[in-house]
């Protein structure tokens, strides 16, 4: 935060959408076998039902 | 750790290191002038900003003939067998039940050849747990099963990921069907609205995976194996998550100057993207920032964008309102 700034805002307080996104990679759930990821998140999930 | 006499006299080595590393250099440097190199790069040198099934195309003539990857781990064993201390210049990608080495990239493709273990996808069937997922890659991915082990697919279909896409329109992914996979099969999954689960496999699966750059969506999306209804979605891009992280991280150490860099960014395609450095100019400078929150709350092409700005400028002038009334 710039101090020398009249309005001082807290990042961490202000609004987030309303559509939560997680960083590249990443998995809510477990994916059975977790993916065949290059790097560049081409995530497979491969479970059993 | 244990460290065999073999090793102990190759760490103590420097001359048997410099072989070993001038081995993994000259091996590298072979590849890159290799059949796949050559092939890629003809076809995509005689294509003007190629778009994904430009792409898909060119990697489909190569997955049609796949001798360069029966001679490309003929070549490996010979190095390994040469230098157990042989590592091959590729990047490695790796799960539980998966792995491979990324052999090509460039700005269109990433192609890996990988090794999925049908043993460890029976014990996974064996573990209990909670719901899992289904994933859509949200890219173009062409899969070339060299050896299928006998595998059979289920096919997915989720509505389209866009730049438009939503938590609360997501809706809920459909099984699209069952496939056997043969030895040579070639499947293509368009993730922006595709995926496919392996059901069962009864041997090891040898799979080339080449995954398309061009026409990404911004997300990869997940939806419940047992109740189909989204989950969570993340960046499908990783240069989205570096932009974020690197923003927060200069706002943190309350970086002015990099302002305008950032500020750059309230154009990126991906709208997750933009109102997260928002969030970090308001945080470095709130002052020069709001003239971009303003335009965002009103121009955005994303709803939730556009209402996350509104909100935070309500609060911003309701503050600034109070504040002129004390």
């Amino acid at each position: 935060m710039n101090n020398n700034k009249a309005i001082r805002l807290v990042v961490e307080q202000l609004p987030e959408l309303a559509t939560e996104v997680a960083i590249s990679g990443s998995a809510k759930q477990q994916e059975v076998g977790g993916g065949w990821c290059l790097g560049v998140a081409a995530g497979i999930a491969i479970y059993y039902g | 750790m244990i460290v065999g006499d073999e090793l102990q006299h190759w760490i103590a080595d420097r001359a048997a290191q410099r072989r070993t590393e001038q081995a993994v250099k000259a091996f590298g440097e072979a590849w890159d002038r290799g059949p796949v190199h050559r092939a890629i790069g003809a076809a995509f040198s005689a294509l003007d900003a190629p778009e994904a099934e430009d792409v898909a195309a060119v990697v489909a003539n190569l997955f049609a003939d796949d001798f360069w990857a029966d001679a490309l781990v003929e070549t490996l064993a010979e190095a390994l067998r040469e230098d157990r201390y042989f590592e091959p210049p590729f990047r490695h990608i790796g799960s539980d039940v998966h792995n491979g080495l990324v052999v090509y990239e460039d700005a269109h493709v990433s192609i890996a050849a990988g090794v999925t273990r049908a043993a460890q996808l029976a014990a996974k069937k064996q573990v209990s747990g909670g719901p899992r997922s289904i994933a859509f890659s949200g890219q173009l991915t062409l899969f070339k099963f060299v050896k299928s082990g006998g595998a059979r697919l289920s096919f997915w279909e989720c509505p389209p990921i866009t730049e438009a896409f939503s938590a609360a329109s997501a809706g809920r992914c459909v099984r699209a069907g069952t496939r056997e996979i043969a030895d040579g099969g070639l499947i293509v999954v368009d993730g922006r609205r595709q995926g496919f689960v392996i059901e069962h496999a009864a041997a090891n699966l040898v799979v080339l995976q080449a995954t398309v750059k061009p026409g990404r969506a911004p997300l990869a999306v997940e939806y419940d194996s047992e109740t189909r209804a989204y989950v969570g979605c993340s960046a499908a891009d990783d240069s989205a998550s570096r932009i974020q992280m690197i923003s927060t991280l200069l706002r943190k150490l309350d970086c002015a100057a990099a302002f305008p860099a950032i500020a750059v960014f309230l154009d990126h395609p991906n709208f997750f993207v933009r109102w997260h450095v928002m969030k970090e100019l308001l945080g470095l400078d709130a002052e020069a920032a709001l003239p971009h929150l303003g335009k965002m709350a009103a121009r955005d092409p994303h709803p939730e964008a556009r209402r996350a700005a509104r909100a935070a400028l309500d609060r911003i002038e309701s503050g600034e309102a109070a504040r002129r009334a004390a």
